[in-house]
């Protein structure tokens, strides 16, 4: 377990959450569905070592990695003399997660969905914002909503009471979705093609940023009562998203926060972020949001292969 | 933090390549970490922890840390930028750099223990 926060994803569960109907709800009747894992998670914990710290700190050792290699010989051992042998691997660290979000990106496309991951602090206001994005777009878009959280599934029936179709997943102690988990909660949504699809992500500014979840875009979500220097304090998260949504902008008048400097900031570490500032709670600005939102449905489900007219037009131009 | 998953994740890759090649002790992995990936001490940190009952157990993590460079579009140039939390050109400030080393988080590869079972293989070809 991670000595920092506790991180480890050995408890995650799936809740599935189907809308309730009038009877169920009469009934007080919940559609919590505990789901465990039928795939090993986990880490094989073994016996307790001794030795504090087996491993030595050499970084930036002399030579360089490349050059460990490229003094072996043509086969896979170089030194199997000495009883060691050099094996060369050079694939990302995350190589894993990478195909099952590219397996999720392949499936989700293939119905033409947009994906959102949403990402932000606790308390930013996704689940509310998710709520009025739901409600206002519902005659127009199905979505469903993937709902991160270590703990409960109070945001999921928040979801659900807009008649949305939504699946918490409790990471247990695990501190950010993974694309295998989300793979996993696709299983249980039966999407409709040309849906949307909304992840809200565990409620942190650091993990979340280097898991692919197989999603169009990631959409940050920053409050104005957080501050407007996170997106220098929280880079590779700006950095990552397409949109920044400055979120509660009713409040400014009762916080510091400046929101020019907040938007230089972001466009420090994202030169090509997308700055939507709004207030989920009171209304303003949202327009622009379910503008942006419509406009990247559009164009996910717009075949790869299928030209616009303009790339037509340039196209028997040249 | 998420140095617990990549910790895991590292294992379960070194681990695998070990077990193709019979082998069942790993002494060394070979890593490459870009700064931007902020993995350098966490990585090490929960290293030790999390490799308990694998073929990495004991085995010494070998950091290569990738420094920042940028690419400035003004420039047309390859470049170390101001600082990590300010992607500009150090020459002409410009802002819309497009990053080309400082993320990596690689595998480079193993050097594992060649026990019998190696051996025999090697001399059989």
């Amino acid at each position: 377990m991670c000595g920092v926060c506790g991180c480890s994803d050995e408890n995650s569960v799936i809740r599935n959450l189907e809308p309730l109907n009038n009877e169920d709800r009469a009934a007080g009747k919940s559609t919590l569905d505990k789901h465990s894992f039928h795939h090993q998670h986990g880490l094989s914990v073994g016996r307790a070592s001794t030795a504090l710290h087996p491993h030595s700190h050499d970084v930036g050792s002399q030579q360089s990695h490349a050059q460990v290699f490229a003094s072996k010989s043509d086969s896979q051992s170089s030194d199997t003399h000495n009883g060691s042998m050099l094996i060369e691997i050079e694939k990302d660290i995350l190589y894993r997660n990478s195909l099952y979000a590219e397996e999720n990106r392949q499936f989700l496309s293939g119905k033409e969905i947009l994906t959102l991951n949403f990402v932000s602090s606790p308390g930013s206001g996704k689940t509310t914002l998710l709520v009025e994005t739901i409600k206002a777009l519902r005659a127009v878009h199905k979505t469903y909503v993937i709902e991160g959280d270590q703990q409960t599934s109070n945001d999921a029936e928040r979801i659900r009471e807009t008649g949305a179709k939504a699946v918490q997943i409790n990471t247990g102690k695990g501190c950010h979705l993974d694309a295998h988990t989300v793979g996993h909660a696709l299983e249980h949504l039966e999407l409709d093609s040309r849906s949307l699809l909304f992840i809200e992500n565990v409620g942190n500014l650091v993990c979340p940023a280097s898991f692919d979840l197989g999603e169009n875009h990631k959409v940050a979500l920053l409050s104005v009562t957080e501050g407007d220097d996170k997106p220098i304090k929280y880079p590779d998260m700006f950095a990552a998203s397409s949109v920044m949504l400055l979120n509660k902008i009713d409040l400014l008048p009762y916080v510091k926060f400046d929101t020019d400097r907040c938007i230089e900031y972001a466009r420090q570490v994202n030169p090509d972020i997308r700055v939507i500032m709004l207030s989920a709670q009171d209304g303003q600005g949202l327009p622009e949001w379910f503008e942006w939102v419509s406009t990247a449905q559009t164009t996910a489900s717009k075949p790869a292969f299928e030209m616009t007219s303009q790339e037509n037009a340039q196209l028997s131009s040249s | 933090m998420h140095e617990l998953s990549i910790a895991k994740s590292l294992i379960d890759l070194a681990s695998e390549y070990a077990e193709q090649q019979q082998a069942t002790q790993i002494e060394e992995i070979y890593v490459r970490l870009g700064v931007l990936s902020g993995m350098l001490r966490p990585l090490h940190f929960c290293f030790v922890s999390a490799a308990k009952g694998t073929a990495c157990e004991g085995a010494n993590l070998d950091i290569e840390e990738v420094p920042i460079t940028v690419q400035c579009p003004r420039c047309d140039e390859t470049k170390a930028p101001v600082n990590r939390y300010s992607l500009r050109c150090p020459d002409c400030f410009a802002s819309s750099l497009k990053i080309v080393t400082g993320r990596e988080m690689q595998l480079v590869g193993i050097k594992v223990k060649a026990d019998r079972g190696i051996a025999a293989k090697q001399k059989s070809n």
